[in-house]
């Protein structure tokens, strides 16, 4: 007798106890191992019990459980040895204020606090350029001359139009799905003094969609904050 | 529930030998447990069959429940996670397993036939122990198993699952 030729309620006992690693291993070692191992009820339960909360989990329905397996196995395997997957490194603009397209105004980022304990003090890390979130990732390209939400599970760029043209952008960030840009008009509001001027600040909300027809991620306009004066 | 003297029942392998037993032992299994006690108070005077389970591997089971006849009784549905979790096996039961393959997978059907499920994890646990951490190579070995794949199937598969190979 063999492993794979028990009951398969016995087979499944067995393999329970081994590792994401040892399953996707097995399907190597004969054919029959590989289509035992490969099986649908199989795969279901150690998706279930070795990653409960993968985010394929959530959806509706799954067809091929085997792939899915080995696809989220692997992709724990690179989280857990904090070993990246692949390497892409994307040309980001060198700042929000300095090319043509996003407009040049000699302002720095937003100043950070940090409060703890009723003291203050200087955040020091500066905010970053682009900003991520399930899966997208959103930059003012330098390559591409515009801003751009990175699919990083396709790999693909599409271009979003956040209306930078005339705007200072101070602030961009994504979370579920909607990016909110902070920004300010290029042009003082008016002159408070010889050397400050005040500026209208906004926020302005998009929702990134995917098109599931032409496969495109677009940012659709959602909502408009009222101004904030900021004076420099 | 009155303790008398040392009962014992017999039972009968598929290959018509009669083993008598103590009935503590015997009880390890809920399959005969649950028998001997829908059929309390009448006499039972005849050998229990066990249709499924040849001499030896009747013995060998028996020789488990012999040593483990003390163990304190798990409840009938403990499906919890602290028995899942690890292929630690006791040093008695590891000795107990070394037998050939043949015999390790009869013993784990005879077990759930039997329904003992200590025994049944013990018998699962050796031979998940047997493929863990191994490579294929290691597992065509240690299961006699030959290598049908073509090197270029092989190979195919051991790409699709590179991040399995590194360790």
């Amino acid at each position: 007798m063999n492993l794979v030729e028990l009951p398969n309620d016995l087979f499944l006992l067995i393999v329970a106890y081994l590792s994401p690693r040892d399953l996707i291993l097995c399907r190597r070692v004969s054919r029959q191992f590989c289509s035992a191992f490969r099986e649908d009820e199989l795969n279901r339960h150690a998706l279930l019990k070795h990653f409960p909360r993968a985010r394929e989990l959530r959806g509706a329905s799954v067809d091929g459980w085997a792939e899915l397996f080995s696809k989220v196995a692997s992709r724990y395997h690179y989280l857990r040895a904090g070993k990246p997957r692949g390497i892409e490194k994307i040309a980001v603009a060198k700042s929000w204020l300095a090319p043509e397209w996003s407009s040049y105004y000699p302002i720095g980022q937003w100043q950070r606090e940090l409060a703890f304990e009723g003291k203050r003090a200087r955040f020091h890390y500066a905010e970053t350029l682009w900003t991520y979130d399930d899966g997208y990732l959103v930059y003012p390209s330098a390559s591409l001359k515009c801003y751009v939400v990175h699919d990083l599970e396709s790999g693909t760029r599409h271009e979003i139009d956040i209306e930078s043209k005339g705007k200072i952008v101070r602030r961009l960030r994504l979370k579920s799905q909607v990016l909110i840009v902070e920004w300010s008009e290029r042009e003082a509001y008016h002159q408070l003094n010889e050397t400050e001027e005040v500026h209208r600040h906004f926020a302005t909300a998009y929702d990134i969609q995917h098109d599931l027809e032409d496969g495109k991620i677009r940012a659709t306009f959602r909502y408009l904050v009222n101004p904030t004066l900021i004076s420099y | 529930m009155s303790e008398g003297p040392a009962q014992t029942i017999v039972l009968q392998s598929n290959d018509n030998v009669a083993i008598t037993v103590e009935r503590k032992v015997a009880e390890r299994s809920m399959l005969i447990k649950n028998m001997l006690e829908d059929l309390a108070g009448s006499e039972l005077d005849s050998a229990i069959p066990i249709p499924n389970v040849n001499e030896s591997v009747l013995k060998k089971v028996i020789e488990w429940c012999e040593h483990h006849k003390n163990d304190p009784q798990t409840a009938a549905d403990d499906d919890s996670d602290s028995r899942k979790k690890t292929t630690d096996i006791e040093e008695w039961d590891q000795k107990f397993m070394q037998v050939d393959q043949e015999m390790l997978f009869e013993i784990i059907l005879a077990s759930n036939y039997l329904d003992i499920k200590p025994l049944l994890d013990v018998g699962c646990k050796t031979v998940a122990n047997m493929i863990k951490g191994k490579s294929p190579e290691e597992i065509r070995k240690t299961f006699n198993i030959t290598n049908d794949f073509t090197p270029e199937e092989e190979e195919q598969i051991r790409r699709e699952n590179e991040w399995a190979e590194d360790r």
